[in-house]
């Protein structure tokens, strides 16, 4: 019987450096907060509300996304896109996250040498 | 605009930096209108659906924290361990120190010994606030000042092999335990052996109260250290009885050297001047430090783990 909780505080752990990845790699197409709540979601990586707003500013001080106001909406909104250091960023991480992928593959049950 | 969404932007705004805030006031705006949009298009209730977005949003102070980027922990783990260790070092020399000042200088100003204790007592708690507070200011400031990296504070982190602390070992020296118990056995012998001399400095009343309590503490002491021998390691039931043997060795110098036992008649215009007052004094001084320092050890003996002897 696994116990739930701690699944959840493990998953939550397993996934917490991906969001960065996700949204760098969603943000290649210019986007705002709630909408990109909404692409993350129906992408199967679900993110809370005030977990993605202060990230996106994260990423906008450390140089990976740039932001934009557009005022042509029905409401001013911010949009966020990859910056070129977040392109090669989110590439070099994309790398690793296959690597670990391909170790992960090799300790699968039934497949060991 | 409702009422309780202004109310939770302006919350959310109080605590971010004025720079950056009308910035996130307009994003956080948009963010929960676009969501609340969405809810109501969905079939919701106008007031509902804010709820939920608000509630799902969470404590405004954490988010506006979240979104400057302040630490949601007083001290956090790159100076932890520092902090416990400036603490710690410094919580084992100062409140003693202050403590055995204030004790020495009740004393000499003429307070009683239970009186004296409390003092001390008193001037170990205020100062050990004191330097819980004082260094957890300090860290805290360093921990959200921007430029503090762990290389500052490096000396106080450093860590290294050589730095492991010895193995404490809470037996007791036989030899010791038993020198201590000839050494009360012959000072109990010699006091029987002298009882029916006539000294001129002590008080005639000494063999009636004084004296005999002198020997029931030795031969309490004579007891505990058989004990000692027999039982081979410190036990909090040990420590509480030596701590208790101590106490009573101070009071009864505290109660001898404050004038019951000795014949101030025999030391004529002596007896009353400052020079034996303040000599008397700083002697019960010491033998009150020795008596609070070895009930310590005591205590201190026994946090060390169970190991052979030598």
């Amino acid at each position: 019987m696994v116990d739930q909780d701690l699944l959840a505080t493990l998953r939550q752990e397993l996934r917490r450096g991906s969001v960065v990845l996700v949204c760098l790699l969603a943000l290649r197409d210019p986007n705002y907060g709630y909408a990109l709540l909404g692409i993350l979601e129906s992408a199967g990586v679900e993110t809370d509300a005030n977990t993605l707003y202060p990230l996106l500013r994260r990423l906008e001080r450390q140089g990976l996304v740039s932001s934009e106001w557009v005022t042509d909406d029905p409401r001013p909104r911010k949009y966020y896109r990859t910056t070129d250091t977040g392109s090669e960023v989110a590439g070099l991480l994309l790398d690793d996250w296959s690597a670990i992928s391909k170790s992960i593959e090799h300790f699968k049950p039934g497949d060991r040498k | 605009m409702s009422e309780i969404k202004e109310r939770y932007v302006a919350t959310v705004l109080s605590s971010i930096p004025e720079s950056r805030r009308s910035d996130v006031d307009r994003e956080l705006r948009a963010a929960i209108e676009d969501e609340v949009e969405a809810r109501v298009e969905q079939g919701e209730e106008q007031p509902a659906a804010e709820t939920i977005v608000l509630t799902n949003l969470g404590d405004p102070a954490r988010l506006a924290a979240d979104y400057s980027d302040r630490p949601l922990y007083l001290i956090g783990p790159r100076f932890y361990l520092a902090w416990l260790r400036v603490m710690r070092k410094l919580l084992a020399v100062i409140p003693p120190l202050a403590g055995m000042v204030a004790l020495v200088v009740h004393l000499l100003t003429g307070e009683d010994l239970v009186g004296s204790i409390l003092g001390g007592l008193w001037a170990v708690f205020i100062t050990a606030v004191n330097v819980v507070a004082w260094t957890t200011l300090g860290f805290a400031v360093a921990e959200r000042a921007a430029e503090t990296s762990p290389a500052d504070l490096e000396p106080l982190t450093r860590w290294s092999l050589d730095r492991l602390p010895r193995v404490p070992d809470r037996h007791f020296n036989p030899g010791e335990v038993i020198g201590s118990m000839v050494a009360i056995a012959v000072v109990f012998v010699l006091i029987l052996g002298v009882r029916n001399v006539t000294f001129p400095f002590l008080d005639p009343d000494a063999w009636n109260v004084g004296i005999p309590v002198l020997l029931g503490l030795l031969a309490f002491s004579f007891i505990l250290a058989l004990v000692k021998l027999r039982v081979g390691t410190w036990s909090y039931a040990l420590a509480t009885a030596n701590a208790i043997l101590n106490f009573g060795f101070a009071a009864w110098w505290a109660w001898a050297l404050g004038g019951s036992l000795l014949n101030l008649d025999y030391f004529g215009y002596w007896a009353g001047s400052n020079w034996l007052t303040v000599s008397v004094r700083i002697t019960l001084a010491i033998i009150v430090a020795i008596c609070i320092w070895d009930a310590y050890k005591g205590f201190v003996g026994v946090g060390g783990p169970e190991i052979g002897p030598g």
